[in-house]
């Protein structure tokens, strides 16, 4: 499954958005990258690649604070989903809090907080890039 | 020795389904000062008073019809000289002939009742000064206030607890972010010195998101100064007020059509600057979330109910009266399983670029006047918001210890 | 169809109706607590003091069963508790038919209710006294059946299986309830039933709730008394279908 090129970000910010995927598609331009603004939006689209036998994503990026469903509660659904449990899920949020970050490392997914340079951005979207390889 | 019913020391009479008459035994008709043919053809009514007549429509002639028999029932007949006489009856379901018939058996109990009212005024006045006990009662009317008070002061808690959940949630969240992104637009401000374009692109987005922050920060103090200013009560005129909201929302948004009706008879009391920003709230929302190419459709309806006063205390009731506000509008809506985050500050449904600031502003007005709100929606019908206050604003303030007034 | 029963039994008053609308309807009955089967160690004194105490019986029933649409029917006193419920939520109901409804019992200087209050007080004395053998002598009310088991038995035998105590104070909560200036809240079809010559609730009560309920319609029935759909149930039956089809 990981070697469909298609990027599922989660996340309910425009700028965000922009600037996470310009980097990346700077990087690895062959990349798709498919938004979502909400867990809601994120399962939906899931479970219409799951419905359609495609593949899925080779990475969801997943933002915590989100208005419905929010990154956890997303999080928890996809990972106790058989069908979906297997996807990889690295959460990039703003949120610095040491406690999101140990909740979601002993799930076993990366946790990257959201930079305020490029030159960390660049450093994180290469992370990324690399479980679509 | 055949002995019949005329010779039996007792009451014996006797009705067909409907009530009429077939029998009356001759103690009885002498003791209710008719002859036995003046009887005969008229319905139960006319040897029943009220009491008894109310008793047997609604507790004696169900149970026959259910049961087909009845035993030891007590009421009272009326004489022809309209005295008094308490029976005690046995009733059972015949067939007699094809024909059903309900057949009663009783005796007077003159004496007895008289035994018995003095056993009721023994047992009343026994439980009267169990009540009356002066210390009792006054523990009762302390411990009458005190759940009060602790219901008060839970509903206080646990308000207190969610609005802190929420200025954790601003300060770390949406209050950080902005000032992140700002950082990292002054960064890659600084990395494309000569790319006019993007410089302009970027500066943009740094003003918009500096923008975003005050806004956000002056959305704040509304909510602190709703928070606050103490509320001054005085009888507010919902029709004006509507006109003059209408004016507003017109100059606002241009072209659109808005239609609001107003249901109600029943005067509204509260501060006039808070109950104004929350209808101007409620009502911008309403325009704002229209569906497009249709006017904006705004039914707002006010009404008494009946409560229960007591909201965080299980098994506790006193019903008292309530003004219930119903705001409908015919907009988009939204899923209503997430209608408890609608309240929750800054939080956004819709991907327009609004600060979510206007439900929770009316909800902490709202509460100001003790009241309660929410709200419930059909996608693609539209959205209710429902507000109830407590009517008993001006009366007792002591139940409202949370309420400042001025004097 | 959601069946609510009066006073003097349980949903059993209905079983000569349900079945009528059994095929076209998924039929609820209940017992209010303290009434049939229900349990009596549930009741609140405090919260069945009036009407709206019953009437969040029906709601929780209608949360419960996630009920939307339905067709609620009442009878007397259960046609007010309908209503109440229905102002305040009435995503539940559809329609309304009451049997025998009357908003308040006691005259008024101009308004005909039926009684003066000390008819309803002569009407609780002789509740009273036919309870006398289940008072618990010199005790405060309402000590529940807990303490003596051997009543629960019994009471099928004397009323019905409705608990006395209970039944004085449904009693004494309805006839003393004043719901007139609910009226107008409702604003869901309804179907008043008005029995001849019923003095519980007489001509003139339902045809001021005709006027007082927006989008009511009311009809006389040939049958007297209370409790039509027990003494007449073939016309109840068949007016109760004539209005929800439509063609009334």
């Amino acid at each position: 499954m990981n070697d469909n090129m298609t990027i599922l970000y989660v996340d309910d910010d425009p700028d965000d958005r922009e600037m996470l995927s310009t980097v990346i598609h700077s990087i690895e331009p062959a990349i798709n990258i498919v938004y979502a603004e909400n867990g809601v939006e994120a399962l939906e689209y899931l479970n219409t690649v799951v419905n359609m036998n495609n593949r899925l994503p080779c990475l969801v990026i997943m933002d915590i604070n989100m208005p419905y469903l929010d990154g956890k509660e997303t999080f928890a659904r996809i990972k106790n989903d058989p069908v979906l449990e297997h996807v990889s899920v690295v959460i990039y949020t703003s949120s610095e809090n040491p406690n999101d970050k140990a909740f979601f490392n002993s799930l076993g997914a990366e946790f990257y907080t959201k930079p305020d340079n490029t030159l960390s951005l660049s450093r994180i979207a290469n992370k990324m890039i690399g479980f679509c390889n | 020795m055949d002995i019949d019913l005329n010779m039996v020391p007792g009451y014996c009479f006797a009705c067909q389904e409907g009530g009429t008459i077939v029998h009356v035994n001759q103690q009885l008709s002498n003791d209710l000062g008719y002859a036995q043919t003046e009887l005969a053809g008229n319905t139960l009514d006319i040897f029943f008073p009220v009491s008894t007549k109310i008793f047997y429509q609604t507790h004696l002639f169900p149970l026959l019809k259910m049961q087909g028999y009845a035993s030891e029932i007590f009421l009272h007949l009326v004489s022809k000289e309209k005295s008094l006489l308490p029976v005690l009856l046995n009733v059972k379901r015949q067939q007699n002939n094809g024909e059903v018939v309900y057949v009663f058996i009783g005796i007077l109990v003159q004496n007895r009742k008289k035994f018995e009212d003095e056993l009721i005024a023994a047992k009343k006045s026994a439980e009267n000064a169990l009540k009356e006990n002066t210390l009792l009662s006054q523990v009762k009317q302390e411990l009458a206030q005190n759940l009060e008070q602790l219901d008060q002061q839970l509903k206080l808690v646990k308000k207190q607890n969610e609005e802190l959940r929420q200025f954790n949630r601003i300060v770390t969240h949406d209050l950080t972010e902005p000032l992140r992104k700002l950082t990292m637009l002054s960064n890659m401000l600084l990395e494309s010195m000569s790319d006019k374009v993007v410089q302009q692109k970027i500066i943009d987005r740094l003003l918009f998101t500096s923008g975003r922050m005050r806004s956000l920060v002056s959305g704040l103090q509304q909510y602190i100064w709703i928070t606050e200013t103490p509320v001054h009560l005085v009888s507010i005129d919902l029709k004006k007020l509507l006109l003059v909201l209408k004016q507003e929302l017109r100059e606002c948004f241009h072209g659109v059509e808005i239609v609001i009706e107003l249901q109600t008879t029943q005067v509204l009391e509260g501060d006039w600057e808070q109950i104004r920003l929350l209808f101007y709230n409620l009502l911008e929302n309403s325009v704002f979330f229209r569906k497009p190419e249709h006017k904006a459709e705004i039914i707002i309806s006010v009404y008494n109910v009946r409560l229960n006063h007591f909201t965080s205390l299980a098994g506790k009731y006193k019903f008292v009266d309530f003004i219930r506000i119903d705001v409908r509008d015919n907009g988009v809506g939204f899923d209503p399983q997430f209608r408890e985050q609608a309240f929750e500050l800054f939080k956004k449904f819709h991907k327009e670029e609004r600060q979510g600031i206007g439900l929770s502003i009316c909800k902490k007005i709202v509460e100001n006047h003790s009241g309660t709100i929410s709200v419930n929606s059909k996608p693609g019908i539209g959205t209710t918001v429902t507000i109830l206050l407590p009517n008993a604003l001006l009366k007792d303030p002591a139940i409202h210890y949370n309420l400042q007034k001025h004097e | 169809m959601l069946f609510a029963h009066g006073f003097g039994c349980d949903q059993n008053m209905w079983r000569y109706i349900t079945p009528a609308f059994e095929k076209d309807y998924k039929i609820i009955l209940f017992d209010y607590v303290g009434a049939g089967q229900s349990d009596v160690s549930a009741y609140n004194p405090e919260r069945y003091s009036s009407l709206e105490g019953y009437a969040r019986d029906i709601l929780e029933i209608c949360q419960d069963l996630q009920l939307s649409d339905a067709i609620f029917v009442g009878h007397s006193v259960s046609a007010m508790i309908g209503l109440l419920a229905a102002i305040e939520n009435p995503g539940y109901f559809q329609r309304l038919v009451m049997i025998g409804p009357s908003p308040c019992y006691i005259n008024d200087s101009d308004y005909k209710g039926g009684f003066e209050r000390t008819d309803i007080e002569s009407l609780l004395e002789t509740m009273d006294q036919n309870y006398i053998g289940w008072a618990n002598f010199l005790a405060p009310n309402i000590m529940g059946h807990k303490d003596r088991p051997e009543l629960g038995a019994e009471l099928t035998e004397s009323f019905c299986s409705t608990d006395p105590v209970i039944a004085r104070q449904f009693a004494e909560a309805t006839f003393f309830s004043d719901n007139r200036r609910d009226l107008q809240n409702l604003h869901i079809p309804t179907l008043i039933l008005q029995c001849s010559e019923d003095i519980i609730a007489p001509l003139s009560v339902g045809e001021y709730l005709s006027q007082q309920l927006p989008q009511s319609k009311l009809k006389v029935m040939k049958a007297t008394g209370h409790c039509p759909h027990m003494s007449e149930p073939e016309e109840t039956i068949s007016f109760i279908k004539e209005y929800l089809s439509g063609s009334m």
